[in-house]
């Protein structure tokens, strides 16, 4: 320390933060390296983090944002559900209650107190997406479950390692009841192995440094990162801002539900209100509270501080309060299903945020996302090993665009920030042979900005038998586009039959409830799947669409000279294997379209 | 005033926050308000149930968020 006694320096201060950033990036890096499913070492479906011995977020490697923003709620409610004298050197507690501070089932959060010497510093913490937990369906994504209960085993905090020692009577109750304990043995050890990493570099850097004073720092960094955030939601100009989305179904229903919010800003603090949102629905679009929590920081963060120049830890948490009722669709409560409102839900929630933000700053915020994470799941006996295998598999949308660009094309939803598995890796591990992966044209909702494209992928079965389960939201109501930009396109997902000469839809095929959204399906080899993600929306003005913009989209092949012209107004002509634009028709075109406007 | 739930290993039931909707797991800030017993995460959020959520909504609205589920 040097300066004002009491006072760190701020040298000091980020070699601290920057320290303390790194050790989280280890732990993830610990779980990337050792994991056993394609979900962690692929996917990139976890987050970690460290935590002081309040439960206060200090630092994180931010894979997930979705679990970024429960994890600091999880541990807290944990540790005052156990109490903090319950934890000893060595602990390691695991828990994945949806009404307890869960995201859903599958992600598992685990803890585990740091010591310096006897002094207990404070918690790692990370949480992963265990692929298989059981349940009724085979990867653990029942689109149509109707309770708890058959989305998998619930684990309320629980005791994993006692003291270093292994919890033998849990472990075996928990790999009695996942489909492929042999992953969740080695997914566990990744994530507990993170932890172990965690302590061991805070041991080390409270060696440089006194553990006193990295708690100071911590502390510090907790103030400076409020301070900055207050500054920036100072900004934003005073008032109510509301918005409403329909969701199109739960899954078990043909339905659609209302999520509405009111965005309250009053000066350097602020509220999401989702008071009047529907009742919690019968089928698994229902999200936990802690989802809420993850969107409402995901949103404001987007508006605030897009560049993640704040640093990012509970501090940042502070301004920002949010309403969600319990027993609504926001916040699910026992024993409603909820593992696609993680997923599904979620990113439309920010959306809907960011569209009532859009009164208050139109240029920072995106037309809606394509707002699915396409989740698609499958299990079976692999032909080559012969046994159990599952794989929780999902492909990248469109995002929306925004007054400075188009939306990103073929992302994973933004709240989850994963990847993609390589097609020599999903080939490698799974019975489906890849016949077609690319951008989906014409899926960007047509704007000034463009919405991102979605993706097209086309399987095949090379096993006897796959079960498949998926959960894609958007094939009804489109994600919408913001200043008369238009909206993404739809999702969609096909099967085409051995001895089959087409294409149909599941209900077709099947006779499942909802196109997109089923459990359980028996697929045959030879069958083949077809899905499309869906796309962003547009933002401002398809006729103020820049001219070239448009040209270089026809040449890419990402919107077709038919769409052009309708949505556009751009006449392209195709000559000499190249495309040109009618420039003098074109003109006409959107002259005539202003007019009629 | 601050009330400790009391309950045994084996009560699986959950109180939720009349405000925010959080789980309180242990230690519930619980408010006498026109005559219901409302439990709150803490004084911020009771505070906030008075300056913004009743005047908003009304105080014949019921607040639905005051829960207790039991499995």
């Amino acid at each position: 320390m040097q300066g004002v006694p009491g006072v760190i320096d701020t040298v000091t201060l980020n070699i601290i933060h920057n320290a303390l950033t790194n050790i989280a990036s280890e732990m993830a890096l610990v779980m990337l390296k050792t994991s056993y499913s394609t979900i962690f070492n692929e996917g990139l479906d976890f987050t970690t983090v460290l935590l002081d011995r309040h439960g206060d977020l200090i630092a994180e490697k931010n894979y997930t944002p979705s679990m970024m923003g429960a994890i600091p709620h999880t541990v807290k409610w944990a540790v005052e559900e156990k109490g903090i004298e319950h934890f000893y050197p060595g602990d390691v507690l695991v828990h994945n209650d949806c009404y307890r501070g869960g995201c859903h089932l599958p992600e598992h959060m685990m803890m585990r107190p740091m010591f310096v010497g006897d002094h207990l510093f404070g918690f790692a913490g990370n949480i992963g997406h265990v692929a298989e937990i059981g349940g009724k369906a085979p990867g653990s994504f029942a689109a149509d479950a109707t309770d708890i209960y058959q989305e998998g085993l619930r684990l309320p905090p629980v005791k994993l390692l006692n003291r270093g020692e292994y919890v033998e009577d849990v472990w075996r109750i928990v790999l009695a009841n996942h489909r492929t304990p042999h992953n969740t043995w080695g997914d566990f050890h990744a994530m507990i192995g993170s932890l172990e990493t965690a302590e061991r570099r805070i041991r080390e850097l409270a060696e440089r440094y006194d553990a006193a004073l990295i708690e100071q720092a911590t502390a510090e960094l907790m103030d400076y990162s409020e301070r900055r955030l207050r500054a920036e939601i100072r900004d934003l100009p005073d008032g109510e801002y509301s918005a409403r989305m329909l969701v199109e179904d739960d899954g078990v229903t043909a339905d659609p539900f209302e999520v509405r919010v009111t965005i309250v800003v009053d000066g350097d603090e602020i509220i999401a209100d989702f008071t009047g949102t529907s009742p919690q629905v019968r089928g698994p679009m229902n999200c936990t509270v802690v989802v809420v929590a993850s969107a409402v920081y995901n949103a404001v963060f987007s508006v605030t501080d897009p560049h993640s120049l704040i640093p990012r830890n509970s501090g940042c948490y502070r301004p920002m309060k949010f309403i969600a009722p319990a027993g609504s669709v926001v916040n699910v409560v026992h024993p409603g299903p909820c593992v696609g409102g993680n997923t599904d839900l979620q990113p439309k929630l920010i959306d809907l945020l960011l569209n009532a933000f859009s009164q208050a700053v139109p240029e920072r915020v995106a037309a809606a996302s394509g707002g699915s994470s396409s989740n698609f799941l499958f299990g079976g006996i692999h032909p080559v090993t012969g046994t159990y295998y599952t794989n929780y598999h999902f492909d990248g949308h469109g995002t929306g665009g925004t007054a400075q660009k188009d939306g990103n094309d073929g992302e994973i939803t933004r709240h989850s920030n994963c990847r993609n598995t390589p097609i020599e890796v999903f080939e490698g591990r799974y019975p489906f042979r890849n016949l077609e992966y690319r951008l989906m044209p014409d899926s960007g909702g047509a704007g000034e900005h463009r919405g991102g494209l979605a993706t097209t992928r086309t399987l095949e079965v090379t096993a006897e038998e796959i079960t498949l389960s998926c959960l894609f939201d958007r094939a009804k109501i489109p994600g919408w586009g913001l200043f008369n930009g238009r909206s993404g396109g739809l999702s969609q997902l096909l099967v085409k039959r051995v001895g089959d000469d087409h294409f149909r839809t599941f209900v077709e095929a099947y006779n499942t409830v909802s196109p997109t959204k089923f459990t359980n399906v028996q697929l045959k080899r030879g069958d083949i799947v077809r899905y499309v993600t869906p796309g962003g929306g547009g933002y401002g003005d398809p006729l103020r669409r820049d001219l070239q913009a448009v040209l270089a989209d026809v040449r890419n092949g990402w919107v077709s000279v038919g769409a052009a012209q309708r949505e556009y107004g751009v006449v392209v002509a195709e000559r000499d294997d190249d495309f040109i634009i009618d420039e003098p028709a074109s003109a006409k075109l959107r002259a005539g379209r202003e007019r009629a406007a | 005033m601050w009330v400790e739930i009391e309950r045994t290993w084996h009560d699986t039931a959950v109180t939720n926050c009349a405000l925010c909707g959080r789980l309180v797991p242990r230690r519930i800030w619980m408010v006498e308000i026109d005559g219901q017993s409302l439990p709150f995460c803490n004084e911020e959020c009771e505070g906030l149930y008075r300056s913004y959520w009743l005047p908003k909504y009304g105080a014949g609205v019921r607040q639905k968020s005051a829960k207790t589920t039991r499995e």
